[in-house]
């Protein structure tokens, strides 16, 4: 294999979920190689490794069977002191996130397991590029770290079931130099139950709703410690995006106004009383000033605003082509208030998704300029190059944006999370049959 | 002395397939390419083709030109299977960056 020096931690932990050892044969060169006119000659400068690659290399496992790595033992004068040791050793083995862990001991960590009636051992699915299991038992270790509670660990299970649904094909946003994160919107009472924020700040931090920061901040470590998408060598996420605790919320559905379903419901079907997650890996987070100065009419100051929003939706990204037929191009964020002003004067989802799709689309003109059209030759889906048109819409159909309510009850602004997203996906969130008991008795 | 039995927050892995064994020689062996296409690989792989039937006559090498290219495409079974009709004793892959 010939590859660059710092992209060998993707290759193992590629080869790792291919079912191989951690390790391959190969031959690796600075960055300078790789680019345009590049002075190619230590190529043929190190030609003998490439001989000693097919003839010579020897791999350090060659039986198939299940590796299960002990967990470590850490001692201290007092608690305190151990578990400061506990994290320095989590650093060390880069299993942490550079903030302060909870110790994974296994009281907390069957405190934790309290969340689910799931068999520990129960297999959640494979986490690539590395290839790692994730069990019940793994999520509930991670959430323990996270500084998570066991009303949590339904979330963070149903999130991780919808992040390994082959169709998000999870391998290629772990590893991709795009800065990826998974967006977790969630619907049903399971919001309220367990303080999901909807309003304001709902993107965090909030010490009012702290469910979303932890299950984000597990579904991160389980990404970095399971699926081994490590900086700079699992994963080659040139900035990394917000990927402490990536984006967990709720969907603000006391504040839909009549007609407008939630996320789940329109999408997926859910019913009002069933609780689920609806996932999707984002790129980008952007605030947007959606609001007029008060002197324009509603209608003028609602058209203007979503002729805005779509501006910023109307852009030459490549990632665009990934989420075209059956993904996303990502999701937009209105609060209560203005949802409220909007149905008022007769717009529903569907119509302000239609709006969005419409004014959103790029001309093609600017994709060739953009040299786009050249990453739309080499999509594998042929419902890319049979949709060009003038201009390309950024989904093939308006239902592809995701609109959901959700935000601070204040008409200033908009988000948008665009995507890098092959598909969307939904799962149920299953409760443990003590649940009642188990919300009542969390604190405060 | 509080002691704190951890556990380990990397999951299992199963190892399922172990790398073929290595070749003996190069001489008279089917050597392929499969490109992704990408990061200069038309330039690094032409060089490592000529390099190799300069130093082994007798080995025939089969371009990446002869299989699909791209990472998408080369992703696939399609190309492994390709990779097996053509009955090669080894492949270099190129170009991860």
């Amino acid at each position: 294999m010939l590859t660059r020096e710092d992209f060998t931690g993707v290759l193992r932990n590629a080869i790792a979920g291919l079912g191989f050892d951690q390790d391959a044969a190969m031959v690796t060169f600075p960055i300078e190689l790789f680019l345009v006119d590049s002075d190619i000659s230590p190529v043929e400068a190190r030609f003998e490794e490439f001989v000693q690659g097919l003839t010579a290399w020897e791999p350090a496992v060659k039986t198939p069977g299940l590796v299960r790595p002990p967990g470590p033992r850490v001692e201290g004068a007092t608690h305190a002191e151990a578990a400061a040791r506990m994290n320095q050793l989590f650093l060390e083995k880069l299993w942490g996130d550079g903030l302060p862990l909870v110790p994974p001991d296994q009281a907390t960590v069957a405190w934790v397991l309290q969340g689910t009636d799931r068999d520990p051992a129960d297999v959640v699915g494979q986490v690539l590029p590395r290839g790692g299991i994730a069990t019940v038992e793994t999520l509930a270790v991670t959430l323990a770290m996270a500084g998570g509670r066991p009303e949590y660990l339904p979330v963070l299970i149903a999130a991780m079931e919808a992040m390994l649904d082959p169709a998000m094909e999870h391998d290629k946003w772990q590893a991709t130099s795009a800065s990826t994160y998974p967006v977790v919107i969630v619907n049903g009472p399971v919001r309220e139950q367990i303080r999901l924020n909807t309003g304001f700040g709902l993107l965090g931090p909030d010490p009012r709703h702290p469910a979303g920061a932890s299950i984000g901040r597990a579904l991160r470590l389980l990404q970095q410690n399971v699926g081994g998408a490590l900086p700079g060598t699992g994963t080659m996420a040139v900035f990394g995006a917000m990927r402490y605790t990536n984006a967990v919320f709720g969907e603000d559905e006391e504040g839909l106004p009549p007609g407008w379903a939630p996320l789940a419901a329109e999408r997926y079907g859910r019913a009002a009383d069933v609780s689920s997650v609806t996932v999707y890996p984002a790129t980008g987070a952007t605030n947007i000033l959606r609001r007029g100065v008060g002197k324009e009419t509603l209608e003028e100051e609602a058209r203007a605003s979503l002729l805005r929003i779509a501006g910023y939706l109307r852009s030459p990204n490549a990632h665009y082509i990934w989420g075209w037929s059956q993904g996303t191009p990502g999701a937009v964020l209105i609060p209560r208030v203005v949802a409220r002003q909007l149905a008022e004067q007769g717009w529903s989802k569907a119509s302000v998704r239609e709006f969005l799709w419409e004014h959103s689309a790029i001309p093609l003109a600017e994709l060739r300029e953009t040299e786009i059209v050249r990453w739309m030759e080499q999509s594998t889906d042929p419902a890319i190059m049979a949709g060009l048109k003038d201009p390309w819409p950024i989904a093939r159909e308006p239902e592809g944006i995701l609109l959901a309510v959700a935000g601070g009850g204040h008409p200033t602004h908009a988000f948008w999370m665009q995507a890098m997203a092959p598909a969307v996906a939904n799962r149920e969130v299953q409760l443990p049959r003590a649940w009642e008991r188990l919300i009542a008795a969390r604190a405060g | 002395m509080p002691t704190l039995d951890l556990y380990n927050p990397t999951g299992a892995t199963e190892i399922t397939r172990v790398h073929a064994p290595r070749l003996d020689t190069l001489e008279g062996k089917t050597i392929g390419f499969v490109s992704n296409d990408s990061w200069q690989a038309h330039r690094t792989l032409a060089l490592l083709r000529e390099l190799l039937q300069g130093r082994f006559p007798t080995a025939k090498i089969v371009p990446f030109s002869e299989f699909p290219m791209g990472n998408s495409h080369i992703d696939s079974e399609a190309t492994a299977d390709l990779v097996q009709e053509k009955q090669l004793d080894a492949v270099i892959v190129g170009n991860a960056a």
